[in-house]
């Protein structure tokens, strides 16, 4: 089985990872009391390598979640007043899309879309001018899952920041594969998932936020301390982690960061570029429409691409079930971008590289990708 | 021949049910050949595993792989008669000859 759907989730993990998670299974709950957790604490273990990882000084500013999905909820739900306008781009997910067309739906917000897809990614002129009196969040992917482009992060802040908005920034594919600086951004609120490149296990995740943002509680439970309050305590990050913690997840989302930290966040990538560099040097020659991003700028190693005369999902059936090669067809969870694209409704074929693919594996896949093509 | 089970894959917006058939053996050639008398036979025998794509205008596009247990039919309308006629013309075997596309 060759597998190149990693930027759905990654596998394999790092041996590190199933290790955490074992021992984290296996080892003795330290104590049923949170605040009580002496020796190694597996959730002040995490904050402190995502702190790390993005360069952020505040581990109390770091909530620990099931994954980006919930994180953006946490802060679509969180952030946004009674009324408001939003911003958003053509590049997102459905884990922003759908909380925003919820809302809209609800009358709850207005919401302003803007394209993304062009070489340069956001146009922050354009972005600026859509800014109105009562707009009150800003909801950006940095890296999409579709064409692998990684909009520019300091262009984009400096608008919000200069009205004082904050920016949902949607790190699921770039943590892990790009460097991320999220240091001295009041701002930011970043969302992250844990199993993609960061290799943790699926249910793992979190958000990250800036100093000047507040989170109001979406999700109310035990949170382990002040148990005799009505309201979740106002204490930071417990009250917006209230439940039972996904302490093996967690474990081995700590194992996974410590990975990337350790090859290096730019040594993981190159190997991913070299990757696409390698399979999109075949398409465009051989006839396959590339939709996503060039090798240089493509550190997420995710390669989007169509045939004309071909389904995409044609040709996801034969390389999945005649040659064993594990990737992904379809919008990917991002109708819009493929509106941009052109590539609506049918989609495209997603190749998603991770540091444990071989360039014989990509041989195996383009002598599949040119028997599709000598068939007419 | 014995449909064994079938399961729902997707719903998509436009009405299009997609389900997977799993049947009581292997995918053969001479099944294929059964399959395609239902519509447009297309037949790719160069790859790993020889894969077919059957259409029936307006009906279904059935596609598989050779030597799975179990194959795709993407429904375009009226599924649940679509399949009930399908599932007696694969438990009736044996089919007919088919021929090759590819390089
Ligand atoms: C860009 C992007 N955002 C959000 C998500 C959601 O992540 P999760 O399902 O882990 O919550 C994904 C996952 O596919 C993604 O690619």
């Amino acid at each position: 089985m060759i597998y190149f759907n990693n930027a759905a989730t990654s596998y394999p993990k790092p041996p590190p990872v199933t290790a955490a998670v074992l021992q984290n299974i296996e080892g003795v709950p330290v104590s049923i009391y949170r605040e009580n957790v002496t020796g190694m604490n597996v959730l002040d273990g995490c904050r402190g390598a995502v702190t790390d990882l993005f360069h952020f000084k505040d581990p109390e500013r770091v909530v620990l979640c099931s994954g980006a999905t919930e994180a953006i909820n946490m802060a679509v739900f969180g952030i946004l007043p009674e009324r408001g306008h939003v911003i958003t781009t053509t590049n997102e997910h459905n884990a922003i899309l759908r909380p925003l067309f919820h809302l809209e739906d609800r009358g709850a917000i207005t919401l302003d879309v803007l394209p993304a897809t062009s070489p340069g990614g956001i146009s922050c002129p354009d972005l600026e001018q859509k800014i109105r009196d009562d707009t009150c969040l800003i909801a950006v992917n940095h890296a999409s899952n579709v064409t692998g482009q990684v909009q520019s992060l300091d262009p984009i802040y400096e608008v919000c920041a200069s009205h004082e908005i904050p920016l949902l920034l949607d790190v699921s594919q770039s943590a892990g594969s790009t460097g991320i600086d999220l240091s001295g951004r009041p701002y930011l609120v970043a969302a992250f998932t844990g199993h993609k490149s960061l290799f943790g296990p699926p249910g793992t995740g979190g958000l990250v936020v800036g100093e000047s943002v507040r989170i109001i509680p979406w999700k109310f439970g035990g949170t382990g301390i002040r148990s005799e309050l009505r309201s979740m305590p106002d204490l930071r990050p417990s009250s917006l982690e209230p439940g039972t913690p996904n302490y093996p997840g967690i474990a081995g989302l700590c194992a996974g960061i410590a990975f990337v930290v350790e090859q290096g966040v730019e040594n993981l990538s190159k190997i991913r570029m070299e990757l696409v560099r390698h399979l999109a040097g075949y398409l465009g020659p051989a006839g396959y429409s590339v939709h996503s991003v060039d090798a240089d700028e493509n550190p997420c190693g995710i390669v989007s691409f169509c045939r004309k005369g071909w389904s995409c999902e044609d040709i996801g059936y034969v390389l999945n079930h005649s040659y064993d090669i594990r990737l992904r067809t379809g919008l990917h969870c991002a109708p819009l971008i493929h509106k941009d694209l052109g590539t609506y409704p049918d989609g495209t074929v997603r190749v998603s590289f991770s540091p444990f693919n071989t360039h014989e594996e990509v041989d195996t896949l383009i002598e599949a990708l040119e028997t599709i093509r000598g068939c007419k | 021949m014995k449909v064994l089970q079938i399961r729902t894959v997707e719903v998509c917006l436009d009405g299009t049910v997609i389900r997977e058939i799993r049947i009581d053996r292997t995918i053969t050639r001479e099944f294929i050949g059964h399959l395609g008398d239902t519509g447009l036979l297309e037949y790719f025998p160069a790859f790993a595993r020889p894969f077919f794509r059957i259409t029936r205008a307006g009906a279904y596009v059935i596609k598989g792989v050779e030597g799975e247990e179990t194959f795709r039919v993407v429904y375009l309308s009226d599924y649940e008669t679509q399949e009930e006629l399908l599932r007696k013309h694969i438990e009736s075997l044996p089919g007919s000859e088919i021929s090759e596309i590819g390089p």
